[in-house]
């Protein structure tokens, strides 16, 4: 196929959508045209959610090929691991399969739901709160008043946790109102010029995208 | 029974998976492949959940439902991903994606991320009777002013030779905004160790105080691996 429709198609197509859903959005022009975008630009948001759902999708049997892959090099120390990964995969999507087929929502379906509630809730848990033995290294390095920067984000932060604590009130009943205070005034302030960045960068990327000089959404190059 | 072998699985998993923070070990990996494959599962079960109402459920409603058949085709093309000869067409279905994310985010940051910060710098700098909310005023306009100018990379004022008043109004206005993000820094890191040291807390009360027997055979099974896992090395 020839470049305009390996690539240049594509981009026109983003650049159309997003420069149609912002002119829309901004413009007033009648109530016709007003009405006909609120009910184009909702099918555009359900396209969206019904094309990440299948992306999710895709996710999932990228996995489960990985792991295939595995089991086929005959790769020793990971050949149990792989069959586990690909079990356990393969029986939550049977049991969603099955609780569609009865017509009931998916975590509502007794096997699954105990699946949720004894393997993956409390794995996913355990996974998040790891983090926390190497913050604690972490803030150590952290914690070290090197420069009078450093001294201050070592201040701030154990004035937060003792306000945020039962045991930083009973030392001294001011750390409450300091946290609140740090929190509303020098954070607020701190965040702010982030968030001003954040926004200006979401407009430059949107804008690379209508001129077509964003292409890495587009995958590998040719 | 059930709830009593779920009790057990779910802090066998648990002290598995600190195990880590020792030494990778067999049972580690057992368990982490577990939550792979049963998060892998859980995702792709959610999407069918997803799809399953927002695309087959409303087209089975009627015929103006019946655009939805366009980014099922489009999500399909994803998996021409596969193909080394076919990998471009999943580029139709990724490019409405990006393009309704980007329009959704070009909506919405102006006002938000732009707009509504500006307009909520401007604060007077006296007021009346309140030396405080004058002082936290002041504070506010310093550290976000400050912060911009921090963030301003395309020029800066002259630094070789005498210092102008543009050089020294830079130079201290870059200095309260690393001051100021320095605190903002503070308080995030400490809200993030509170909310990780909370979560520990809670999975022990939740699943491993309730299941102890467990929990110690967990443990002495996590110590047999780890011990295995140091003398295999050796």
């Amino acid at each position: 196929m020839s470049v305009v429709v390996r690539r240049t198609i594509p981009q026109i197509i983003v650049a159309l959508v997003i420069v149609l859903m912002v002119v829309f959005y901004f413009f007033y022009i009648n109530a016709d045209v007003s009405k006909g975008f609120t009910t184009a630009d909702k099918a555009l948001s359900d396209w969206a959610i019904v094309i990440t759902a299948i992306a999710a999708i895709v996710g999932g049997i990228d996995i489960l090929r990985y792991h295939v892959n595995q089991i086929r090099k005959r790769e020793k120390r990971q050949i149990v691991f792989s069959c586990v990964v690909i079990v356990m995969e393969i029986v939550m999507v049977l049991l969603a399969c099955y609780a569609l087929y009865s017509g009931i929502a998916i975590t509502t379906q007794p096997n699954f739901q105990w699946l949720y509630t004894y393997l993956y809730a409390p794995a996913d848990a355990a996974m998040y709160s790891i983090l926390v033995f190497y913050i604690a290294s972490a803030s150590y390095r952290t914690f070290r008043a090197r420069n009078p920067p450093a001294v201050l984000l070592l201040i701030v932060a154990i004035i937060v946790m003792l306000g945020n604590t039962s045991l930083g009130a009973m030392i001294w009943e001011g750390f409450l109102p300091l946290r609140d205070w740090i929190y509303n005034v020098p954070n607020t302030a701190a965040f702010r010029p982030i968030t001003m960045g954040i926004g200006f960068g979401l407009i430059i990327l949107g804008l690379r995208l209508i001129i077509g000089k964003e292409t890495t959404w587009m995958g590998r190059r040719e | 029974m059930i709830e009593l072998i779920g009790g057990w699985l779910a802090a066998v998993m648990i002290v598995w998976i600190y195990s880590f923070v020792y030494k990778d070990n067999v049972l580690y990996r057992l368990a982490e492949h577990l939550f792979v494959g049963t998060a892998a599962g859980y995702s792709i079960a959610l999407s069918l959940d997803s799809l399953n109402r927002t695309a087959f459920g409303q087209m089975a409603k009627g015929m103006e439902y019946w655009h939805l058949i366009i980014p099922i085709i489009l999500g399909l093309t994803f998996f021409f991903k596969y193909s080394k000869k076919y990998y471009w067409i999943a580029r139709y279905g990724v490019g409405i994606n990006v393009a309704v994310g980007a329009a959704l985010a070009l909506r919405a940051a102006p006002m938000a991320n732009i707009i509504r910060q500006i307009n909520a710098t401007i604060l007077p700098l006296w007021v009346e009777g309140d030396p405080l909310k004058t002082f936290n005023n002041w504070l506010m306009i310093l550290i976000t002013l400050g912060g911009l100018t921090y963030f301003i990379f395309t020029f800066f004022p002259k630094t070789e030779g005498k210092a102008g008043p543009v050089n020294i109004v830079y130079k201290a206005l870059v200095t309260i905004g690393i001051y100021g993000m320095m605190v903002g820094f503070g308080y995030l890191f400490a809200n993030t160790i509170m909310t990780r040291v909370g979560f520990l807390i809670g999975i022990i009360l939740q699943y491993l105080q309730p299941r102890f027997d467990a929990t110690v055979v967990a443990m002495i099974l996590a110590i047999i691996a780890i011990a295995f896992a140091v003398m295999k090395k050796k």
